[in-house]
């Protein structure tokens, strides 16, 4: 998730998937987001959210509970337990008995909210969350041996300050944030670069080939930056990248 | 007009997303349109195999929908449904028709409304 200088969460860079197979409540939903300022984008299902979500890169789950296929409560303790994502999930769901809120919670939610939405109540979870997350990742966020100082743009690798130019510095925390997980191109031109993801990516591809030589990203470092054919890039552990290739 | 199909509250949200995107409201009649007859149609479908899980189900989903609009008797009814096939309660053809007049007279409700925003 983006942050500003100060470390804090620029609303409008923070893009929030909804999972939900009601599609009246889904454009509801991202309705609401974008009225307040951030970007929605919706799953018909878990199965749809697992296709497509590195390739869209969310930055926090709306979920609804009763959806066909998956659950929405067996996907989020998938996703805490197996998958180890740390993605922030709200609970948006009719069920709304006690012992209901309390399993969605203990699943791994970070907060429930009941339908119908009302919409200032999701929008003021929405950022008691990400305020939650900032506090907790303060200035310096680390996958070791990489640390990112993010009120001073500072990188370190193992302790010893390096320089990275600012583009390198916003395009490594991004893939760090994301490790894990396929993030696009056009994700990459839209939330690094800051421009419409329909121009050229061969910028994009020079980088990534710097950032490998420079910073021990080609798996030196214990870090590889992978490309995924036709879909972008994928920042592994070097024991993630073995486990898979097996 | 809108009494008591459909929850002014709910209304007014989408009135205030209108502000945001125009063509909003009349896009939520079609998305209902087509979720809420669609659930119905799993809800028949269900209820003629005799399948309560199945009806259960597709009741919910219905709940879900009319509730997203704020379609305040469909989501009763569905409600009830859902409530019946999940007991094991004998569930007449009736409740079904029943059903699918609401989605009609929430959907002239809505149009309804419509015209007024």
């Amino acid at each position: 998730m983006l942050k500003n200088e100060a470390g804090l969460l620029k609303t409008k860079d923070c893009v929030v998937g909804v999972i939900d197979d009601d599609p009246v409540n889904s454009a509801m939903l991202e309705a609401m987001l974008a009225r307040a300022g951030y970007t929605g984008l919706t799953f018909a299902s878990a199965a749809d959210f697992r296709r497509r979500s590195g390739a869209d890169s969310v930055d926090m789950i709306l979920l609804d509970w009763d959806m066909p296929g998956e659950s929405g409560i067996a996907f989020l303790r998938s996703m805490r337990e197996q998958e180890r994502m740390t993605t922030p999930v709200i609970f948006v769901t009719h069920y709304d008995r006690d012992e209901q809120i309390v399993q969605g919670l203990n699943a791994g939610a970070d907060d429930y909210v009941t339908k119908p939405v009302d919409a200032k109540i999701l929008i003021a979870r929405i950022e008691s969350v990400l305020r939650r997350l900032n506090r907790k990742g303060g200035d310096v966020e680390s996958w070791p041996p990489f640390e990112f100082d993010i009120t001073e743009r500072a990188l370190r690798i193992e302790g010893r300050p390096r320089h990275a130019t600012n583009r390198e510095f916003e395009l490594m925390l991004f893939m760090f944030r994301r490790h894990g997980r396929v993030v696009t191109r056009e994700s990459l031109l839209t939330h690094v670069w800051r421009l419409n993801s329909n121009v050229e990516t061969r910028s994009i591809d020079t980088h990534v080939s710097r950032l490998r030589k420079l910073f021990g990203l080609d798996g030196s470092s214990g870090w590889r930056l992978e490309g995924v054919y036709q879909k972008g890039y994928c920042l592994k552990r070097v024991a993630e990248s073995v486990d898979i290739d097996r | 007009m809108s009494e008591p199909w459909l929850n002014p509250v709910q209304l007014d949200e989408i009135r205030a997303l209108a502000k945001v995107r125009p063509d909003f409201p009349e896009h939520m009649l079609v998305l209902f349109e087509e979720a809420a007859t669609e659930a119905l149609e799993g809800c028949v479908g269900a209820w003629l195999s005799a399948d309560a899980d199945q009806l259960e189900s597709f009741a919910h989903r219905l709940k879900g929908t009319a509730a997203s609009l704020g379609a305040v008797e469909l989501r009763s009814q569905a409600e009830r449904l859902e409530m019946d096939a999940g007991t094991g309660a004998s569930i007449q053809r009736r409740r079904l028709d029943e059903l699918e007049r609401a989605i009609e007279a929430t959907c002239r409700a809505y149009a309804d409304w419509l015209q007024q925003v």
